[in-house]
């Protein structure tokens, strides 16, 4: 890459159940207050473009994005929006700066969950002629995911359970983290099932927010902060739709994206190289998966990583050290979320839940049924 | 743009009301596989797919993986993109940065939209805020029919000269195999029709239709290899503005704030960054998305292509005409076809033909070297691109 | 691809009903607060670049400056004029009710008095022969025990 893409500042609310004192673009505006304020730059003068991410269903308006327009500074701009999940809006702003057509990008994602019904828009990106009216959603779906890849390499309910007690521990020190609990593994076999071997607390909860990061090239980047984080590596990738014409054991889009993402970050041996992983689990099973997927362990290898303990924070790859999605994150910001949390730990800006020493770490984003789309970024500690 | 883009392939669909003969997924197939054929490439070589459409028409979530397998993005990378009207040249654009960031090599970029699937105009109305303007959102046309009188009232154009331009774009349109309404009408033929909210009747706007187009964007590299006859994307601008629900006051002088559009803004920049001072001689051909008949005149005058109150007169004195000496919408334009999510990647494709000479029987007489294309949609947002014969 | 003339095309038909509760934020609520409760319609300013909106909007779109919280509102109205308008005749299907519009339906765009701030609402008079910009008009507020905290607290807008 000639010029290096730079983050230069993120910023996230708290994410909550609900947050009903918000109209959606007080909740962006939220966020750019606070991009404002941490740079000094002027939205109107200084970013050159917007993208944002969210989505009509969930906000139940046609070009979702057409409520943050004042909020963002998009007025006589230029604007997009990505559908999918953040993480997309992410890697469209990268290539914005890439193309040389702009210079600082601010990019935003969110979505109130709890102003409307997840299941009913979940059943809409399940295939209409032949799926829509089993009544599927994502909860199921990944029940049946689930259900396979653990069938296929003898993962327990224990070990998935293992992960929601890291994460929903690890919130406890995240002050953006929605809902932290001190759990036992019990707790998590025992709680309410919603569809098995999936628990209420093995799903991500209903959560509303919003994210914002600010994107510039590399001279601008150096000059609006000494703390960038660089985007070494991007790579992003489709599987197919249909559950059946896929090996729902193992996730050959994510593999294939991470692949792209380490090639271009110059990283051989990722296990060793990535100092921490963000990534978007909604549910339990998947950051065992996921992490198959992004080669951090051999295949069907997940439950062993969570038993060894190398993902706890103490661990030698931290996974999840904000809480992940498992803590409550909306959808379509989780992705973007994702590159904010990995951001602020290789700034040093963790606090109580900081990675010491991090210098690489990886953020993931996905969208689709059973994570049929994947989107990875590799992250560099940049200044001093 | 850091990398050069150009486009070796376009295909499209012919649009009309209803396909009941194909689902989504079809449909997208028709269309991708006439712009593979087109470039003479197979889905293999493509690197990245993205695609544009409209989540509520059609009422999916995620379109976009749902239907890998007929836009050929199984194990590729890609993405969609969803921004009302402007969504067919903003897919094509996201395309363009694709390449230009050097991501990719060779990227499908897809806009398609089935309206006979879904109640277009109750989606459409779902685009003002639910608290304070969507009871008085009818569809996309309340505000063209604002902007059509503002026009009338400033300029002094007549219903007459908007029902030039429909006559117009039928004579277009009937040449042209894939456009949706091809019937010719005269003059009186479309003064004559039904009024749909006033001043605009059933002929001065556009239609529902469906339909899917399908470019092939290729870096400059892989583009000579692929193709004698690329097309290149010299430049391209995109602007948007504050949310406009009870606020068409941009599209209107009020005291103290006078009118400014997103038109008037784009076309400006993009005009003076290519040093382009005489439109009318430096540019060949102008595929406008043109919603309404009013707009395909005020906004030649927005976009800076012709001085303020001309944008009638160069209409009534038979300028944008196929043979004219500044074309207009050779194919039929939006007011004869109107697939919310490819209408803007049509524009693209019948610019590429036209450079190419390839438009058949409504090829424009000028020889074309350069056209502007442009998008539009959302709160009257602006999509602006510069399409030319050679690089540079 | 034409089809064949002996295939039956199927199609599959669903109602999408989806519930929201949307949330008006501190802005737009208080607005639609006071137009139930007192009868009166706001709009705010933006102190750098002098811009008004209707409804109150927390941050001026132009120049992304904080606008004036409520203390500072301004009331506009009851009466205005008519900047732009159309009268719909062709009925479809309102997304929020799944009632059919009743037509003939008149919406206008208008300048409310007291500050350069437009509205857009209900026109009472249909017939678009008399309806004309700079027409004048005032807002008619459904009674009092009637309100429910949304736009059409204002019945519409009669020529005056």
């Amino acid at each position: 890459m000639p010029q290096r893409v730079g983050i230069v500042a993120v910023a996230q609310t708290k994410h909550e159940a609900a947050k009903p004192r918000q109209h959606l673009m007080e909740l962006v505006l939220e966020v750019t207050d606070k991009i404002l304020e941490e740079t000094g730059i002027s939205l109107i003068d200084d970013v050159d473009s917007v993208v944002s991410c969210s989505q009509d269903h969930w906000d139940g308006r046609t070009i979702s994005s057409m409520a943050i327009p004042d909020v963002t500074g998009s007025h006589l701009k230029d604007e997009s929006k990505v559908a999918g999940d953040g993480a997309y809006a992410v890697l469209y702003g990268v290539m914005h700066i890439l193309s040389g057509h702009h210079d600082i990008v601010l990019v935003v994602s969110h979505c109130s969950e709890s102003q409307t019904d997840a299941r009913i828009i979940q059943n809409c990106a399940i295939d209409h002629i032949y799926h829509r009216m089993l009544g599927l959603d994502f909860i199921s779906c990944a029940a049946m995911q689930a259900n396979l890849y653990m069938h296929k390499y003898g993962i327990s309910r224990e070990q998935c359970a293992k992960v929601v007690v890291k994460n929903r521990g690890n919130a406890r020190s995240n002050p953006y983290a929605q809902a932290p609990l001190e759990l036992s593994v019990e707790d998590v076999l025992n709680s309410k099932m919603l569809a098995s071997p999936i628990t209420v607390l093995d799903a991500k909860p209903v959560s509303d927010g919003a994210c914002a990061i600010l994107l510039a090239k590399e001279d601008r980047a150096k000059k609006l902060t000494d703390k960038p984080v660089w985007i070494k590596g991007v790579g992003n990738c489709y599987d197919a739709h249909f559950l059946g014409d896929r090996d729902l054991a193992a996730c050959d889009s994510l593999v294939s994206a991470s692949k792209r993402a380490y090639r271009m970050a110059g990283i051989a041996s990722p296990r060793k190289e990535v100092d921490l992983v963000e990534m978007s689990e909604m549910f339990s099973y998947q950051e065992l998966l996921w992490m198959e997927g992004l080669g951090l362990c051999g295949q069907g290898e997940g439950g062993r990583l969570i038993d060894s303990g190398a993902s706890r924070m103490e661990g030698d790859l931290p996974v999840n050290p904000s809480g992940g999605l498992l803590s409550g994150v909306p959808v379509i910001v989780a992705g973007m979320s994702r590159v904010a949390e990995a951001a602020l730990q290789l700034r040093g800006e963790c606090g109580s839940h900081q990675i010491p020493g991090a210098k690489i770490a990886l953020a993931h984003g996905t969208a689709g049924v059973c994570g049929q789309m994947h989107c990875v970024f590799v992250l560099e500690k940049g200044g001093k | 743009m850091a990398q050069k883009v150009a486009i070796v392939g376009v295909g499209q669909t012919r649009h009309t009301s209803r396909r009941p003969d194909v689902n989504d997924g079809e449909l997208i197939s028709e269309a991708v596989n006439a712009a593979l054929a087109d470039a003479q490439l197979a889905i293999k070589d493509i690197d990245t797919v993205v695609s544009g459409n409209m989540d509520f028409f059609e009422g999916h979530y995620l379109n976009d993986a749902m239907l890998v397998d007929y836009t050929g993005a199984c194990g590729k990378a890609g993405f969609k993109m969803n921004t009302g009207g402007t969504v067919g040249t903003m897919t094509f654009i996201s395309g363009c940065y694709c390449v230009a960031s050097g991501l990719s090599d060779t990227c499908l970029v897809i806009g398609w939209e089935k309206h006979d699937e879904g109640p277009t105009t109750s989606c459409i109305s779902t685009i003002a805020d639910p608290s304070v303007d969507r009871p008085f959102t009818v569809g996309a046309l309340l505000g063209m029919a604002l902007i059509c009188g503002e026009y009338m009232n400033r300029t002094g154009c007549k219903l007459e000269h908007a029902a030039m331009v429909r006559a117009q774009a039928s004579e277009n349109a009937f040449r042209n195999p894939n456009a949706h309404l091809r019937k010719r009408y005269s003059v009186e033929d479309v003064l004559k029709a039904r009024i749909v909210l006033y001043p605009l009747n059933l002929l001065m706007v556009c239609p529902t239709s469906v339909g899917a187009c399908a470019i092939v964007l290729a870096s400059e590299a892989k583009a000579k290899k692929i193709t004698k006859k690329p097309v290149w994307v010299k430049d391209h601008i995109t602007v948007h503005g504050e949310y406009n629900g009870n606020h068409y006051h941009n599209q209107f002088n009020l005291p103290g704030f006078p009118r400014t559009t997103t038109q008037m803004v784009a076309g400006k920049k993009l005009l003076q960054r290519n040093h382009i001072t005489k439109p009318l001689k430096e540019i060949q051909v102008f595929e406008m998305y043109d919603p309404c008949a009013f707009v395909q005149m005020s906004w030649l005058e927005d976009f800076g292509i012709c001085g303020k109150g001309e944008g009638w007169k160069m209409v009534e004195k038979g300028v944008t005409a196929r043979e004219g000496a500044f074309p207009v919408c050779p194919s039929g334009g939006v007011l004869c076809t109107n697939s919310i999510g490819d209408s803007g990647t049509v524009r693209v494709a019948e610019a590429v033909l036209q450079i190419r000479g390839d438009a058949g029987e409504h090829q424009v007489t000028r020889d074309v070297k350069t056209a502007l294309v442009s998008g539009f949609g959302g709160a009257f947002w602006t999509d602006l691109l510069l399409l030319s014969r050679t690089p540079d | 691809m034409e089809p064949k003339a002996d295939v039956e095309l199927i199609t599959q038909e669903m109602l999408l009903k989806i519930p929201y509760r949307w949330s008006t934020g501190e802005y737009i609520g208080e607005f639609l607060q006071e137009l139930r409760d007192s009868g009166r319609i706001y709009a705010n300013k933006c102190p750098n670049c002098g811009r008004f909106r209707c409804p109150p909007w927390p941050v001026c779109g132009v120049c992304h400056t904080r606008m004036e919280e409520r203390g500072k509102w301004v009331e506009v109205g009851p009466k205005g004029t008519v900047i732009g308008f159309s009268v719909v005749e062709q009925s479809f299907l309102v997304p929020t009710t799944g009632d059919m519009l009743e037509v003939p339906f008149s919406v206008g765009i208008i300048l409310l008095d007291g500050a350069p701030v437009t509205l857009q609402h209900r026109l009472q008079e249909t017939n678009p022969d008399k309806i004309k910009a700079g027409l004048r008009v005032e807002a008619v507020f459904k009674p009092k025990e009637q309100r429910q905290e949304n736009i059409f607290d204002i019945l519409y807008f009669r020529t005056i």
